[in-house]
């Protein structure tokens, strides 16, 4: 066994140094505030049910000419976007002198239960942008949608394409029958209208599982075991703490959202075989005739690179730039490498665009509908 | 069995467990072994126990001591105790798919029982009964055939293991915790391997169904009953 190298007397050096950390973890434990964080910079400018929108000013004397809405995923709360002033996305694209937006989703509840797709993108959504048009006198605002968040950008700009200058999508699944696609695999076979029959809305707990299980050993196991080790460092604790709430502080799905979504994406692949259905329209990902920056992120456990890389082929519009980031699917906002170069790449990405003259909005150029090269769909 | 394997035995997890409450400024030092950084936990409640257990861990430093060569890149007495440890864990897997067993078994008897069609006065609520068994059974023996292919997946993660461990190839592990490391690595390779399969698809899906089907049922049959005492009212 020539690989092992340490000896029991490292061992013993270890455990104990080990158990002189876990006191240490429980001190940072019970010393924690479990509540989200505050965030000073922001005030609500719309409530529509559960829904909010809060807006974040720009800091900086130079503002960009588009306000920039960002929406996240249905799954866990936006503010992973601004987890603490260290680690905020946000506050770094105020700094740069963007006007943002947050679409915060809430956590829905038995009166949700039938709140469609077509609820959150033809109609919440839709009342974002439009709030932030009327805010600032606009046709256009840019969109930057977050996992589950950028696939309904993408629907939104396929359906309401004149009211969106740039589209950014960071970490976002275009493609779920790529190989790799654990979580999609999962799902493949359950049946969702059953689930929503008996549940009604689904528990995060439940979503929560199905993410455990992308790498049960190393999520329920494992990073308690780093924690315990990194105790001594008080901001890598703070950060674990804080992102431990984040990722448990689960809403619940909406029951008729999660079927859609689960029936239309995961299992018919709708997104990228243009068959998607929402409100009764057809999503087709060639209507997308404004500029894209996807973003992928390198490591990402719950949407494979090349579920987002899809994207590339489907889209309408030619000025398509995709980045890919050595970073995982949350580490993409909070390694701070990983975060300083998406906020870098997109406001510049973003000015260059917004110095353009506003072109008129051109009809969507139909190009031949290409199925994705995924290896379930080939 | 060596005192090694021993060690490793089900007196660590009792004695372990009683160790880990008391802070470590408590521990004593192993006799012999003063300037070693081995401590032990003093004996509480089950003095025996624990007596025994620093006996077992005196044996199993004297073994070390015996075995170390004091330097090189490779420490003999590891070499004893890693396979140990591993045997130890495939022994845990073994107990695990036999306690699974052996928990499922009286249950399914006990479910399967509840299906079976009565006589009487009795038999229409039986009937309605009955009807919630079967879900029952559906899901318990879904979620059952679940917990074994985990089982297997664990028997393969430590098969792989065992042979990262042999094999002379890859970084060398220079401490417990690039060990576990390696062991978390290991296994969840193998789980995703086997997750991704079209087999565990299906397995994974009649879980989740089974569970719907049988919370559906139960709503249905929570109602009527709760509709027939309200009639009665």
């Amino acid at each position: 066994m020539p690989q092992i190298t340490f000896s029991l007397d490292d061992l013993a050096r270890e455990a104990t140094d080990y158990a002189r950390q876990s006191a240490r973890a429980q001190q940072r434990l019970a010393a924690w505030r479990d509540e989200e964080p505050q965030h000073a910079h922001r005030h609500v400018v719309l409530t529509r049910g559960k829904l909010q929108l809060y807006h974040y000013a720009a800091r900086t004397g130079a503002r960009a000419a588009t306000p920039l809405l960002l929406v996240y995923s249905l799954v866990n709360r936006p503010y992973v976007l601004d987890l603490a002033p260290a680690h905020s996305v946000i506050e770094d694209l105020c700094a740069r002198g963007q006007e943002v937006y947050l679409l915060d989703w809430g956590y829905p509840d038995r009166e949700d239960l039938r709140h469609t797709l077509a609820d959150y993108i033809a109609h919440d959504l839709d009342a974002c942008v439009e709030v932030v048009r009327a805010r600032h006198r606009l046709a256009q605002v840019n969109l930057l949608g977050v996992c589950q968040g950028g696939t309904f950008c993408l629907c939104y700009a396929a359906l309401y394409g004149t009211k969106i200058k740039n589209l950014v999508t960071v970490a976002t699944p275009v493609d779920f029958h790529t190989a790799n696609d654990l979580l999609s695999h999962l799902l493949r076979q359950v049946d969702s209208a059953a689930l929503v029959a008996a549940y009604g809305n689904l528990a995060g707990d439940f979503l929560n599982a199905l993410f455990i299980a992308q790498k049960p050993l190393q999520f329920a196991h494992q990073k308690y075991i780093n924690f315990v080790a990194r105790a001594d460092d008080e901001a890598a604790s703070t950060l674990f703490l804080a992102l431990e709430r984040w990722i448990f502080d689960s809403p619940a799905l909406a029951g008729a959202a999660f079927r859609e979504f689960t029936e239309g994406c995961y299992q018919g692949n709708g997104l990228a075989l243009g068959t998607l259905q929402v409100g009764g329209q057809t999503i087709h990902l060639q209507d997308l005739q404004m500029p894209v920056l996807n973003v992928i992120a390198r490591d990402d456990h719950l949407v494979p690179p090349a579920a987002s890389r899809a994207l590339r082929g489907l889209v309408g519009t030619i000025d398509y730039t995709e980045l890919e980031l050595p970073a995982g699917h949350i580490g993409i906002f909070i390694s701070a490498q990983a975060r300083a170069t998406l906020v870098e790449v997109v406001v510049n990405w973003l000015a260059a665009r917004d110095s353009q003259a506003a072109a008129p909005q051109q009809p969507a150029k139909k190009r031949p509908r290409k199925r994705p090269r995924s290896a379930d769909s080939a | 069995m060596t005192a090694v394997e021993d060690f490793f035995g089900a007196e660590l997890l009792r004695t372990w467990l009683h160790a880990l409450t008391l802070p470590s400024g408590e521990w004593q030092v192993l006799p012999g072994f003063e300037k070693s950084p081995w401590r032990v936990a003093p004996p509480a409640a089950d003095g025996a126990q624990l007596a025994q257990f620093a006996a077992l861990l005196h044996e199993f430093a004297m073994t070390y001591a015996a075995r170390s060569d004091g330097g090189g890149e490779e420490s003999p007495a590891m070499s004893v105790v890693v396979p140990a440890l591993l045997k130890q864990l495939a022994q845990q897997v073994g107990l695990l798919r036999t306690a699974l067993n052996d928990a499922a078994a009286p249950f399914f008897q006990i479910l399967e029982t509840q299906t079976q069609p009565i006589l009487g006065p009795a038999r229409e609520t039986h009937r309605r009964w009955a009807v919630v068994a079967r879900a029952g059974l559906a899901h318990t023996r879904a979620l059952h055939a679940l917990q074994a292919t985990h089982c297997e997946i664990l028997e393969l993660a430590l098969g792989r293991f065992t042979g990262l461990l042999g094999s002379a190839e890859g970084p060398a592990i220079t401490s417990a915790r690039g060990l576990y490391n390696a062991w978390v690595g290991c296994a969840d390779a193998t789980y995703r391997e086997q997750a991704l399969t079209a087999g565990y698809a299906t397995q994974f899906a009649a879980a989740v169904d089974t569970g719907s089907g049988l919370r559906q049922i139960w709503r249905t049959w929570h109602s009527a009953t709760a509709d027939q005492f309200a009639a009665r009212d």
